[in-house]
């Protein structure tokens, strides 16, 4: 997947996520979900998932704000009575004093006990109102580990700026991958070697640095910090199997760190040690029947009778399976060319397949036929369709 | 009121949600006559659709429509379009994510990936999930996000490549990436 099929894919997003994300925005006014039930006749109001977690809290943090107007209030009220005792005090001394001056030591201890006294309930208030804030935010979100640099002062980005940008030489470190697979005819050796990694490396703060070094599993680099599990895998049983790489937790090395600079995590060339996370990552081993025709298929060796392609223009990227050889002599034929057509199509990394883009010319059904040098040939029905909301 | 084909609904939903849809597909084509016309084609549709479609969100429906005949406009044309609206910017920053790949993403790939997404997204903050949309569904500006969400312009670039980490993170966790 890329950018773009990404983008595309965000397209999909439920519509109450979309309606939910739009709700605050300056660029429609409040209370649109009363309205747009009235426009457009539906009396059904779409449900909020953070409703039913925000309200109860925004109700008690009402309640602790009230709570603390009240002890500012109080607070307030006593010093006032405070400072009327001490003005009646002054007006009797001499009325032209300014009460500050003639407050006597032991009233003015007083007073400033009681505003601080009304100044800490406060601060109590505000600091359990916070907290409850912070709770609803932590519930909110599984996902969320790391605090939010947006929500910091100038002061603090400024702090932490300056110390990430410290050399740092330890790191947590966890094995990715890149996209990759292996395809085998049935009673061959599988070859791994191809498959590539990458290290990850992460700070402290959990802060990552994606892919701070790539390597593949021929390369043997590495080969300390991970496992390669093929247990799974019959070469001389035609089926899609797995491999699995995980890392070896607690394992530790060195190795010379030579891209660029990521000085939000401290990271410049160099030599960096690395002790390892846990982490796994899967790929798929697919051992075919030498017998296996073509296949038309859309990843992961699916073999399609029938594709649907959107009529908006995007091109769907699909697979001619098996091919071996002779990429460039394949024929691909479409029944009603005004349908749908070709736009590229190159061979995998695998080498013994092709992968091709189609793109809907306009709403409508026709068969594709691939024919291989060899003669072999495979079909699929591609639908041009509406995929929209 | 579209249920009983009232053409003030037209006018309503323009009042209403006018200024929105404009923005959308003004981020998505940079050119305000574009946006225009791609508002007018979306009025259209919701008047050629209601009845029968029923949507539960009128909003949602009236944008993801938007935004699809503004991809579409956007696509018709890149070739004199491309680089004026802030589309190809968000992509931009989304291809770190996911780097360009031969790797065929099958129709239950892509199912798995747009839940693992949508999950993603339910469990942020609301604060930064509408953010993350308001950036890459809708492309809009760090100027235009920086004044609704009333933060600086910087922070608004510092939260979304958090999310953005956080979600790749999240993908290959999942088995996605």
């Amino acid at each position: 997947m890329n950018a773009a099929e990404f983008s595309d894919l965000l397209g999909k997003l439920p519509g109450d996520m979309l309606a939910d994300a739009f709700q605050n925005t300056n660029l429609h006014p409040q209370a649109e979900h009363d309205k747009s039930a009235e426009l457009s006749g539906t009396a059904l109001p779409v449900p909020r998932p953070d409703d039913k977690f925000s309200a109860p809290r925004w109700i008690t943090a009402a309640a602790l704000a009230a709570c603390m107007l009240f002890a500012v209030g109080v607070g307030a009220l006593l010093l006032r009575g405070q400072r009327d005792d001490l003005t009646t005090q002054s007006s009797l001394a001499d009325s032209s004093v300014p009460e500050t001056v003639t407050e006597p030591p032991e009233e003015t201890t007083a007073v400033t006990g009681i505003a601080g006294s009304a100044a800490t309930a406060s601060a109590s208030v505000t600091q359990q109102t916070e907290t409850v804030s912070a709770d609803v935010t932590e519930e909110a979100s599984n996902v969320t580990e790391q605090p939010d640099a947006s929500e910091t002062d100038s002061e603090d980005t400024v702090q932490t700026t300056a110390a990430s940008e410290a050399r740092q030489t330890d790191y947590r470190a966890i094995i990715g991958h890149n996209p990759g697979g292996v395809y085998l005819y049935a009673g061959e050796e599988p070859d791994y070697s191809n498959l590539e990694l990458t290290l990850d490396l992460k700070n402290a703060s959990g802060d990552t640095a994606y892919q701070a070094d790539v390597f593949t599993v021929g390369s043997g680099k590495f080969a300390n910090l991970y496992s390669l599990d093929t247990g799974e895998v019959n070469p001389n049983v035609p089926g899609t199997y797995h491999v699995y790489v995980e890392s070896n937790v607690g394992a530790e090395d060195d190795f010379n760190y030579s891209d660029r600079e990521i000085p939000q995590i401290g990271l410049t060339p160099g030599t960096v040690h690395v002790t390892m996370d846990w982490s796994r990552n899967v790929f798929q081993v697919h051992v075919w029947d030498e017998n296996t025709g073509l296949m038309i298929g859309r990843g992961q060796m699916t073999s399609c009778a029938e594709i649907a392609i959107p009529d908006d223009g995007s091109e769907q990227i699909c697979t001619l399976y098996n091919l071996r050889e002779g990429h460039d002599g394949t024929a691909y034929e479409f029944e009603d060319p005004t349908v749908a057509e070709i736009t590229e199509k190159h061979t995998d990394t695998s080498g013994l397949n092709q992968v091709f883009s189609i793109r809907g010319l306009r709403i409508g059904s026709t068969k594709l036929t691939v024919t291989a040098p060899d003669g072999r040939t495979a079909e699929c029905i591609i639908h041009v369709t509406h995929i929209g909301f | 009121m579209l249920n009983n084909r009232d053409e003030q609904a037209l006018k309503a939903t323009e009042e209403r949600y006018g200024a929105l849809c404009r923005s959308i597909a003004r981020n998505i084509l940079g050119n305000e006559q574009d946006a225009e016309e791609c508002l007018n084609d979306a009025l259209l549709r919701v008047w050629n659709t209601i009845p029968p479609a029923n949507p539960d969100n009128y909003c949602a429906y009236l944008i993801v429509i938007v935004r699809n005949n503004a991809m579409d406009r956007y696509r018709a044309g890149k070739s004199e379009k491309r680089g004026r609206g802030q589309q190809p910017v968000a992509l931009e920053e989304l291809s770190a994510l996911f780097p360009a790949s031969d790797n065929v993403c099958s129709e239950v790939e892509q199912r798995e990936m747009l839940s693992a997404v949508t999950d993603f997204l339910r469990k942020l903050p609301k604060k930064q999930r509408s953010l993350f949309i308001r950036r890459y569904w809708s492309f809009a500006s760090y100027p235009e996000l920086a004044a609704e969400f009333g933060m600086r312009e910087n922070h608004v670039q510092v939260t979304l490549s958090r999310i953005r980490k956080k979600l790749l993170k999240y993908l290959r966790e999942e088995g996605l990436l």
